[in-house]
């Protein structure tokens, strides 16, 4: 693999109101590559990638943030979206009266635009959308239904993973889309990473759990704590946290 | 009309009007002289302050030329509907789908030749409680439709009676709609309030509504009046045993528009949902005030009631239900539901349950609030800009009321309409 950076982070520092919650992260994600970031609950995993999606009740007070060699932090989200940056939520958002199909065509179409392409064919988009579905192994009356009103927190997972297959990002940030998933969904969230997982892509993962890991092997590991990178490692470090947990890491913070 | 004297003065023009049945204009007319134009000081016009156009003594709009643009617009509103079609109240000849099973006239045609059809009409409505402005359009009986279905009769051509408007100096029009729908019968009917230009005046309507035992009314009045309008509707329904209304308003034009919605169940086992849209922003001030009366046992009413405010703009809803001693189990839902696009718009909203039967289930809820910003952001994440993220969740809003309009082609021709002005309403705060 080359060694192009898609994401180049240096020194970000975030806070929510007057609370610093990122307090320096130094980290470079290549091309090809797959990150998994872990680390307790609290320890800015979700701020992290939601500054990067470019959530605005984030301020950043300093560092930055490179994206294909571009300022990302100067990107509106729509923006961000666009050039190829996806957040996958950890909390996917209800949307009544818009539905699945309609949601879809419209971001698909907000990108193509951007990238000087005309608006996909109706009977085109039908097609990816069903190819996709099954991929996902969603059932098709998914498509006519409000995006993820009433689905169940495994189904809106899998939902956010479609929206990643149909919009085929260049970096894939996924938050948690792991937990309180079957190991059905699991396998199925891997697969959408896995086929990301090429010259021209790059995934960051957040995750809670050693277990998606299982089915995604990442090529770095890092370990967030209390706004910044305490270990990083290789897939070694994953299970080592599997075994011991967060406890050192807790001591040294606090210390 | 506030004084004597004007008094006088509509004495006299109603009594140029062809005579109606039953001395219908000069008790009307004591009716309201007793009763004058509502005031703040009633509780149920508390919000809604018609000084203005008490004011204005405003005579009866005249006949208006008609020319080629405005006969498309009449007849793009019927479309491939049955319908009948005014200007300033006078009706036009404008060529439409034949209503087949139904008997459509106009109230003009009823007076002259008959007159049995509007007497038997207003008798039956008698029953229910309406303001002093539905007096004053009956004083002014003249224009609007007469509706007659027969007993066990589907009327499948939806029927349209389009209201347009535009005047050289402000006047009144009073527009009365008469439905009578037979035994086991069945008929939609469209009500269309246009404004033709910008011009002032002032549309003052009242329908009554009929349903025999297993009738079913759709009833959809979609008002689009002129900026400058000032709209007051009356729509009144008495439902026999099993009937079912559905009735729908859809609110986006005119500076002051005020909707009565009634609906009184003299026999057991009807149903009737209410449902509304309205859209205001600049200084309009929308108003809906519905009164659901269970006069009869195993009766179900649901009411939905949805308002995007922007502007200085004001909204009130009243949703009034009735349960009598004999309303037993009676099942009333009641819901309003309120978007804001700006802070200066305010809305009023109220229910009003008055319950004597023990065995009830009613309930009531009323939301008001500003766009999600977590699914704006969760938009926005999916490359669809801010605008358009605001518009698309706005219209989604709206939508859950104009996807309940079950006639072909009407439904897309509102999405339009609504689309149009929640592109203008967006718009307009962005630019503050
Ligand atoms: N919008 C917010 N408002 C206030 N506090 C927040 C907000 N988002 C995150 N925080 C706080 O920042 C810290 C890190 O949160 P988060 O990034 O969600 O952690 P993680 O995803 O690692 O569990 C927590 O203490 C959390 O309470
Ligand atoms: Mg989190």
């Amino acid at each position: 693999m080359t060694n192009t950076p898609i994401l180049e982070i240096e020194d970000l520092h975030a806070k929510v109101g007057d609370t610093p919650i990122l307090r320096g992260i130094d980290l470079t994600i290549n091309a090809g590559e797959v990150h998994a970031i872990m680390g307790p609950n609290g320890s800015g995993k979700s701020t992290l990638a939601n500054v990067l999606a470019g959530r605005e009740d984030y301020t950043v007070t300093g560092g930055s943030v490179r994206y294909r060699g571009k300022d990302l932090l100067d990107l509106s989200p729509e923006e961000r979206a666009r050039e190829g940056v996806f957040l996958a939520f950890q909390y996917p958002v209800e949307i009544p009266g818009v539905s699945n199909s309609y949601f879809l065509r419209t971001a698909l179409n907000a990108v193509r635009e951007h990238r000087g392409e005309d608006p996909i064919d109706a009977m085109d988009f039908l097609k990816l959308l069903k190819e996709k579905m099954k991929f996902v192994e969603m059932d098709p009356k998914f498509q006519n239904r409000a995006v993820n009103e009433g689905f169940s927190g495994g189904e809106k997972k899998r939902n956010e993973i479609l929206q990643m297959a149909i919009l085929e990002p260049t970096l894939a940030i996924l938050d948690e889309t792991d937990s309180g998933l079957d190991i059905d969904a699991l396998r199925i969230v891997a697969e959408g990473v896995n086929a990301l997982r090429t010259e021209d892509h790059a995934v960051l993962c957040v995750t809670h759990y050693q277990r998606l890991l299982n089915y995604l092997v990442p090529d770095h590991v890092h370990v967030l704590v209390d706004g910044r990178i305490a270990r990083s490692g290789d897939k070694g470090l994953a299970l080592e946290l599997e075994e011991k947990g967060y406890a050192e890491f807790d001591r040294a913070a606090s210390a | 009309m506030s004084s004597q004297m004007d008094h006088q003065a509509a004495q006299q023009a109603s009594a140029a009007l062809p005579p109606a049945p039953d001395n219908l204009r000069e008790q009307a007319l004591q009716e309201f002289a007793s009763a004058g134009f509502p005031t703040t000081s009633l509780e149920d016009w508390k919000y809604t302050n018609l000084r203005e156009i008490a004011d204005a003594n405003l005579p009866l709009a005249e006949d208006a030329a008609i020319d080629g643009a405005t006969r498309e617009r009449l007849a793009e509103a019927i479309g491939d509907g049955a319908g009948l079609a005014f200007v300033n109240g006078h009706s036009v000849e404008i060529a439409a789908k034949s209503a087949d099973g139904a008997r459509l006239a106009t109230v003009a045609h009823c007076l002259e030749h008959e007159p049995e059809r509007i007497a038997a009409a207003l008798r039956a409505t008698g029953v229910i409680e309406r303001s002093s402005l539905v007096a004053l359009n009956s004083a002014f009986l003249g224009a609007g439709a007469v509706i007659d279905v027969p007993d066990d009769t589907v009327v499948e051509t939806p029927i349209h009676l389009v209201y347009a408007a535009r005047v050289s100096a402000a006047a009144a029009s009073h527009v009365r709609n008469l439905i009578t729908v037979g035994r086991n019968s069945r008929v939609t009917v469209v009500e269309h309030y246009l404004g033709l230009d910008d011009s002032r005046y002032w549309t003052n309507t009242a329908t009554d509504a009929v349903l025999g035992d297993g009738a079913r009314l759709s009833h959809c009045k979609i008002q689009c009046e002129s900026g400058q309008a000032h709209h007051t509707a009356d729509i009144s329904v008495v439902q026999g045993a099993d009937s079912q209304l559905h009735s729908l308003s859809i609110a986006l034009g005119s500076r002051l528009c005020r909707n009565d919605i009634r609906s009184f169940f003299s026999a057991p086992g009807g149903h009737c949902s209410l449902d509304g849209l309205y859209m205001v922003d600049g200084q309009q001030h929308v108003d809906h005030h519905t009164s659901v009366d269970h006069a009869a046992p195993h009766c179900s009413s649901t009411e939905l009631y949805k308002g995007i405010l922007g502007g200085s703009a004001t909204g009130v809803f009243n949703g009034k239900v009735l349960v009598r001693n004999q309303g037993q189990q009676t099942d009333a839902h009641q819901l309003n539901k309120n978007l804001l696009l700006s802070d200066a718009a305010t809305i009023n909203t109220k229910p009003q349950l008055e319950i004597f039967a023990d065995d009830v289930k009613c309930s009531h809820g009323a939301t008001t609030g500003r766009l999600d910003e977590d699914a704006i952001f969760f938009l926005r994440a999916r490359a669809i800009d801010e605008p358009a993220a605001r518009r698309l969740l706005t219209r989604a809003f709206a939508n859950e009321i104009v996807g309940r309009i079950d006639v072909a082609g009407l439904r897309e021709r509102v999405e339009e309409t609504v689309d149009a002005r929640l592109a203008a309403m967006i718009g307009s705060e962005e630019n503050k």
